[in-house]
């Protein structure tokens, strides 16, 4: 009865129930065809938002890895389930008070210096990012190496749902970026003269002029536009 | 000769005067330290519980860093500064050399890392000077020396503790006296030498480590020393900042500056040392007084 072309079925069993799914999919896709429908969760769907991170077991395979659901197709034999949400404790903070001082991210975390190095969170990071060397990196005080080595991050928690210390690795990585922004990059000045020049009023009478024309007119500018 | 160089957390924040010290005295004995490119915190302590595994992987990490880099510098030497992380790396790496079934149980946890063979040797910078450059050779490259200068060589416990880790007399020890006698400067002996500063007391029981360190800072005076010289940060932190303490309770009369063992090397063996002194003033004016250096 297998039609020609047919797409092969895998297994995937969608918290411990079994489903027949097209090969190829998504997991978020195959969810979806199981009958799962998202009101939260979904996220960008794009892997850029960290709202999907999903933890599976392949069949025979003592490890537990980790993925987010748009970006990851589905395998034969997978059991998952998706995380959608990481209860994280987030520090209320003020960037106008705080300062870049070695100490600065364990004032906001002291929880990092738990740190055992175990690496579990470097090894469920479906960014691939080093997080353990992030951490350790907060906790001497290298604000800007903490910055750079979590630039990719997604914020999708996977890592303190692993860390046996109780870390919330995401949120330190993120206020180390927020800390590295404001006192150690250069400043964006070109940025800063864009708003001035807006300010200014000086790009006022160009507007003016586009929105006397006519929609023939504006097409006609768009045409014939200047192109790099 | 380059030896890998495992800094530690306190080297890279309030310990940094003794790395930058270090670092160029190393230089101008003629070796290069190379910090290993990723490290972790060294543990802290060393736990003593016999079956808890997890406590021993950062230093573990560390060794398994110093054996790839050892390996392109062909040494199985890893040198510290820091007291604290030379004891926690030297117990776990003798821990392994001990018990090779925790070694192998340690290894299948770490499965995305290189196995750790145990043949690295953990060294104290200390060791480094003594053993591999030896004090008649720093002598010879003494540009000044501090012969008016009375210091007195403050060991603190994580160096001589256990014995199975000891690399000088645990009760009297000799190393660091050799070397500063070598610099020039008079040694004085203290009996409270090895003993401890209050360590990380200061974080609970403050007046634990004050009372520490009256006893170790009131000899030191007792005997004239003009400065108390350690190789350990913990101990140069607990003893400056206890000091500030004692002298506004009138406990002491007056404050012994605690510099690191580096720093006094630096000043000795730096070509025109005159820049570098100015953050010296204590000892600048200790020497002027006596005929200068």
């Amino acid at each position: 009865m297998a039609e020609k072309n047919q797409i092969p079925l895998v297994s995937v069993f969608i918290m411990g129930k079994e489903y027949k799914i097209p090969s190829g999919l998504t997991l978020m896709k195959a969810m979806e065809y199981a009958g799962y429908r998202y009101t939260r969760g979904a996220g960008c769907r794009a892997g850029f938002c960290g709202a999907c991170a999903t933890i599976y077991r392949l069949k025979n395979d003592y490890k537990l890895k980790s993925a987010l659901a748009c970006q990851t197709t589905v395998a034969d034999g997978m059991y998952l389930v998706q995380l959608p949400f990481t209860p994280a404790n987030k520090q209320k903070y003020d960037m106008e008070k705080l300062n870049i001082a070695h100490n600065a991210l364990l004032k906001e975390y002291p929880e990092i210096a738990r740190c055992i190095s175990c690496n579990s969170c470097t090894k469920v990071c479906p960014q691939e990012l080093k997080v353990m060397d992030y951490v350790q990196a907060s906790l001497r005080g290298d604000i800007e190496k903490a910055a750079t080595l979590s630039f990719d991050c997604v914020q999708c928690g996977l890592c303190a749902f692993r860390c046996p210390a109780e870390i919330t690795q995401y949120h330190v990585g993120q206020l180390a970026r927020r800390l590295y922004g404001k006192f150690v990059a250069p400043k964006a000045i070109h940025t800063e003269d864009a708003v001035n020049k807006v300010n200014s009023g000086a790009p006022r009478a160009e507007i003016s002029k586009l929105k006397s024309m006519s929609p023939a007119e504006i097409k006609d500018l768009y045409k014939k536009r200047p192109i790099e | 000769m380059d030896y890998p160089y495992y800094p530690g957390c306190t080297l890279k924040t309030t310990g940094k005067k003794d790395e930058e010290a270090a670092l160029e005295v190393a230089k101008l004995l003629g070796f290069e330290l190379k910090e290993l490119p990723t490290w972790t915190c060294c543990g802290v302590v060393y736990n003593l519980t016999s079956d808890v595994m997890a406590d021993h992987l950062s230093a573990t990490r560390t060794l398994i860093r110093a054996q790839e880099m050892g390996r392109e510098l062909k040494t199985n030497k890893l040198v510290t500064l820091c007291s604290m992380c030379y004891n926690v790396l030297k117990q776990v790496n003798l821990m392994y050399k001990n018990n090779p079934d925790k070694l192998k149980n340690i290894n299948l946890f770490l499965d995305n890392e290189e196995d750790y063979l145990g043949n690295i040797e953990v060294m104290h910078f200390l060791e480094i000077l003594y053993n591999d450059i030896g004090p008649e050779k720093i002598k010879e490259k003494v540009k000044t020396s501090l012969k008016n200068l009375k210091v007195d060589p403050y060991y603190g416990c994580m160096l001589l503790r256990p014995k199975t880790i000891a690399f000088d007399d645990q009760d009297s020890p000799h190393i660091m006296g050799d070397i500063l006698s070598a610099l020039g400067a008079t040694v004085i002996e203290n009996p409270m030498t090895v003993e401890c500063c209050g360590a990380h007391q200061i974080i609970t029981n403050k007046g634990a480590v004050l009372d520490c360190v009256e006893r170790i800072v009131s000899i030191s005076q007792k005997k004239g020393a003009d400065v108390i010289v350690t190789p350990c940060p913990l101990c140069q932190y607990n003893l400056t900042t206890a000091q500030k303490t004692l002298f506004e309770k009138g406990k002491i009369n007056r404050k012994t500056p605690v510099i690191y063992l580096s720093e006094l090397m630096k000043i000795s063996l730096t070509e025109s040392n005159q820049d570098y002194l100015k953050d010296y003033i204590f000892i600048k004016d200790k020497l002027d007084e006596r005929g200068g250096l």
